[in-house]
């Protein structure tokens, strides 16, 4: 057998191989690192997906409001924004005109280094999650590690 | 972007075809191979923020069966408008490889071969004026993380070819799976770009080397001592 022949077939591979290792650049996220979450509600022997007509999410004590769905389609979920600057968050959660809860979400946070052009973001890591004396029964930490995506991190039970 | 990947490979298009049409003539030979890694010393000219080197050297400790080790070093100095970031730290493969070119009647001194590499690095990393915009809670200025030390290890499998030049001299390249074993769990700072590896956060990796090597005789060559037979 020839010799070059094999040589020629490892060129190929090894510049697809290369090809490869200049294409794993993660994506700069223009959104941000969010926590995820659900509503749930215990229907007797099930667990049901919970939906609310109305949906307001207020970020610390009531002063930004941070959603708003007066959509008309219902709401099951939502998403949160962290702080970096505390150890801790605190939501208001206005479900219609009547019901609401404090949430406050205790967390550490880690930097990293996404790429030379997207700079640092924040990821976190949940410890601790509290309710207020409303609506709220309790919650659950599904994935602690709070990063880019949609993995639910807690649940909420009504 | 594009006129640093046109560069890249046009420098390994040139190393290569340059490897394909060197035809070894000398009889193959053992000997202790000490070699360079010509991307490494290249690399800042591409890419200005990072710099390393990578010294290799292999002995036939059995018949085509190779034992190999591998030191490099790897340095990354970014500064940027929304941070600083410094990276600075060395690693070191042990493995051994198989030169199958025997079967596929390769010339004498070429080597084609397959490789097994153990791999670690330890390594250290810092942070400075770190800015991270948040419309929400507000931004988060002046972060900054004093040197933080690192350690991981991972797996290789490699292959690739080796051609003889002149003499003593012989240019090659080979091309490497990675399997990352471990990587220290660091809360503060997250590994940005493992010495020897590439992104801390790729559980596998593909790279190429592509090394100039100096072969230190060892043995005297089988024609040399017929040529010698022949003169008395």
């Amino acid at each position: 057998m020839n010799a070059r022949l094999p040589s020629r077939f490892f060129l190929i591979l090894a510049t697809g191989l290369w090809l490869v290792s200049a294409c794993d650049v993660p994506p700069c996220e223009q959104e941000g690192v969010f926590l995820n979450g659900t509503f749930y509600h215990f229907d007797g022997s099930t667990l049901q997906d919970t939906l609310f007509d109305s949906l307001r999410i207020y970020l610390g004590n009531e002063e930004l409001l941070l959603l708003s769905d007066q959509s008309g389609s219902s709401v099951g979920s939502f998403r949160l924004p962290l702080s970096a600057n505390d150890e801790q968050s605190r939501f208001v959660f206005l479900f219609g005109n009547e019901l609401s809860d404090t949430l406050i979400v205790h967390h550490t946070a880690s930097l990293h280094l996404l790429s030379h052009e997207c700079g640092f973001v924040h990821f976190f890591e949940l410890t601790d999650v509290e309710t207020g004396a409303g609506v709220i029964d309790s919650v659950w930490i599904r994935k602690p590690r709070v990063d880019y995506g949609e993995d639910e991190n807690i649940k909420i039970y009504f | 972007m594009v006129k640093t990947k046109t560069l890249k490979y046009t420098f390994s298009f040139i190393l290569i075809a340059f490897a394909l049409e060197s035809a070894a003539q000398d009889p193959d030979r053992k000997g202790l191979s000490l070699g360079a890694d010509l991307s490494r010393l290249a690399s800042p000219l591409i890419d200005s923020t990072g710099f390393g080197w990578e010294f290799s050297g292999d002995y036939e400790f059995f018949n085509d069966l190779f034992g190999a080790v591998e030191i490099g070093s790897q340095t990354i100095d970014l500064n940027k408008a929304f941070y600083d970031y410094h990276s600075s730290g060395i690693y070191t493969r042990l493995g051994a490889e198989y030169n199958f070119g025997k079967h596929l009647d390769v010339l004498p001194g070429d080597k084609m071969f397959i490789g097994l590499r153990y791999a670690f690095t330890t390594f250290a990393h810092s942070a400075e004026n770190i800015v991270i915009e948040d419309g929400n809670w507000g931004n988060f200025s002046g972060g900054s993380v004093a040197n933080r030390w690192i350690f991981a290890n991972w797996m290789e499998v490699s292959a690739g070819m080796r051609a003889h030049l002149f003499h003593n001299f012989y240019l090659g390249w080979s091309a490497r799976i990675r399997i990352r074993l471990g990587v220290t769990d660091d809360p503060v700072l997250a590994p940005y770009s493992l010495p020897g590896y590439g992104p801390a956060w790729n559980d596998t990796g593909v790279g190429i080397n592509y090394s100039l090597y100096y072969k230190i005789p060892l043995t005297i060559s089988f024609k040399k001592k017929e040529k010698k037979a022949e003169g008395e």
